[in-house]
């Protein structure tokens, strides 16, 4: 992918602080955006601005990431981008795009159906779409593993999540790849309005018949003593489609490349599935893979550096969660770690709200995968091509066995 | 110095020295006690830093408002005596707290 042209520097920005940085080209070009990140902790300061993409702030420590996400009110999730050209389209995706006290309305309806005590009720449906996915490869020598597994189980789980008729799953990875695979915003829209067109009938169905599933509850939810409206709980729906899809692929495809370049791991876990848990956390920490923007609300300094109103400032979850102030020897997986402290879910307010149906997506993923392929590899012909942006990615990952 | 004891799940305490004015998650996050995370940070938002307060101390919290009591609905193990321990912040008055760990 070309480089993005570059910005003039403002005015406020001092030249000890600029390090060129294309976040979704350079990212990808050696088809591992997580050592390209951590990377920036040797090549770059700590928090710095590029002209690319618009101009940017990156945030690249732990202790930086804490504060930006803790700090709502001075970096709002309303108003950003991480190009100029999404400034053309406006895409509700509530609540990620608000601010507390809203956010925390609509966060909490989410919750109905993403805490714990409901996720858990997941877990038979979600092994046996596993068990499925993996009968169809279990007799081969080896997989596309995104095609074969880590696109389709998401997309199947949010599928089951919402009761929607799984018979038409392969429309929804059709969509679903259009969504995240294509390079330009352009490419991606066919694709983002037949998902919403589908999730709006769901609605109006669920209006007529409403069940316990998460549509028919946000129907019948209230916030500030008011219905919701069909268009925010359809917003909120594109929300859980998205929120839940690319990111389950990539940490699957990514933690799956890591255990294929690692046949002690394999053994490891394979012995030890007590220790599965613990190795997913690890995991995670080690290929965390978002980066999340936040906008500056008023002028205000951030460490010292002065900061204007309207800055952007991309925190790399990749960079903060391998930063070795808060981690030693953050480029080591080890599952003997007493804490893997990570921010591959974010923190603060909008922290993941899907993270405990991820965890236990992976877990469930890793027990099965382990228990039934033999030891695995990357295949001799595997060449790794990434993607940079938002949320990092792996195009493909061929694997043998 | 606040003291406050941890129970972990596997039965085992730990008492720490804690500054009041901390969170009792903060506190169990710097001493590394197992299955307090805090993922959120203390905004309410994830319920990993789940602990069961001990009788002796529940009644002298402040009651959970309207945003935690959402929260500890949904966690698995919910007993009367839950507390996200992000919201139970340290004073002289609460030295010698005992909380359990949850770890769910």
């Amino acid at each position: 992918m070309a480089k993005q042209t570059q910005a003039a520097i403002p005015a406020h920005v001092p030249a000890s602080l600029v390090y060129d940085f294309d976040i979704y080209a350079d990212s990808a070009r050696t088809g591992d955006p997580q050592a390209v990140h951590m990377d920036l902790h040797n090549k770059a300061p700590d928090f710095f601005f590029t002209p690319r993409n618009g101009g940017q702030w990156i945030a690249t420590r732990y202790a930086d990431v804490q504060k930006i996400m803790g700090a709502p009110d001075l970096f709002s999730s309303s108003g950003t981008y991480f190009n100029p050209s999404q400034k053309l389209i406006k895409i509700s995706l509530p609540p990620q795009d608000l601010d507390p006290p809203d956010h925390t309305k609509y966060r909490l309806l989410l919750m109905k159906f993403l805490a714990p005590k409901m996720v858990v009720q997941l877990e038979g449906q979600i092994r046996a779409l596993m068990t499925e996915l993996i009968d169809s490869v279990v007799q081969k020598d080896g997989c596309e593993f995104m095609a074969a597994i880590s696109v389709p189980l998401p997309v199947k789980t949010f599928m089951t999540l919402m009761g929607m008729d799984i018979s038409r799953y392969r429309e929804f990875v059709k969509w679903a790849n259009g969504m995240l695979a294509s390079e330009h915003w352009w490419q991606r829209l066919p694709s983002f309005w037949r998902m919403r067109r589908y999730m709006k009938s769901l609605v109006v169905a669920r209006e007529k018949n409403p069940g316990t599933d998460p549509v028919s509850l946000l129907l019948a939810s209230e916030v500030d003593g008011k219905k919701l409206t069909r268009s925010q709980v359809q917003d909120m729906c594109n929300l859980l489609f998205l929120g839940g899809l690319d990111t389950v692929t990539n940490a699957m495809t990514f933690i799956t490349k890591a255990l294929a370049e690692d046949p002690e791991k394999q053994r490891f876990l394979r012995e030890n599935p007590d220790r599965i848990p613990a190795a997913v956390e690890e995991f995670l920490r080690r290929v965390a893979f978002a980066n999340i923007p936040r906008r500056v609300t008023r002028d205000t300094e951030f460490n010292g550096i002065k900061l204007r109103k309207d800055d952007m400032i991309i925190s790399s979850l990749a960079a903060a969660s391998n930063d070795d102030r808060s981690v030693e020897h953050p480029e080591k997986i080890d599952f003997d770690r007493p804490k893997s402290p990570h921010v591959a879910f974010n923190t603060g307010p909008h922290n993941c709200a899907g993270a405990t149906l991820a965890r236990l997506e992976l877990r469930i993923f890793l027990e099965e995968w382990l228990k039934r392929i033999p030891p695995f590899r990357l295949a001799p012909d595997f060449h790794a091509e990434a993607r940079g942006g938002p949320v990092m990615a792996l195009e493909h990952l061929e694997l043998s066995w | 110095m606040v003291e406050v004891t941890f129970v972990l799940p596997n039965g085992q305490s730990r008492t720490v020295a804690a500054a009041a004015g901390q969170s009792v998650m903060q506190v169990a996050v710097d001493e590394n006690i197992v299955g307090i995370q805090g993922d959120c940070g203390g905004n309410m938002s994830c319920g990993t830093c789940h602990v069961y307060v001990d009788e002796a101390w529940a009644a002298q919290l402040p009651a959970p408002g309207e945003v935690e009591s959402a929260v500890l609905d949904g966690l698995i193990g919910q007993r009367a005596n839950s507390r996200l321990s992000c919201q139970i912040k340290l004073s002289a008055a609460l030295s010698g707290l005992k909380v359990t760990v949850a770890g769910s």
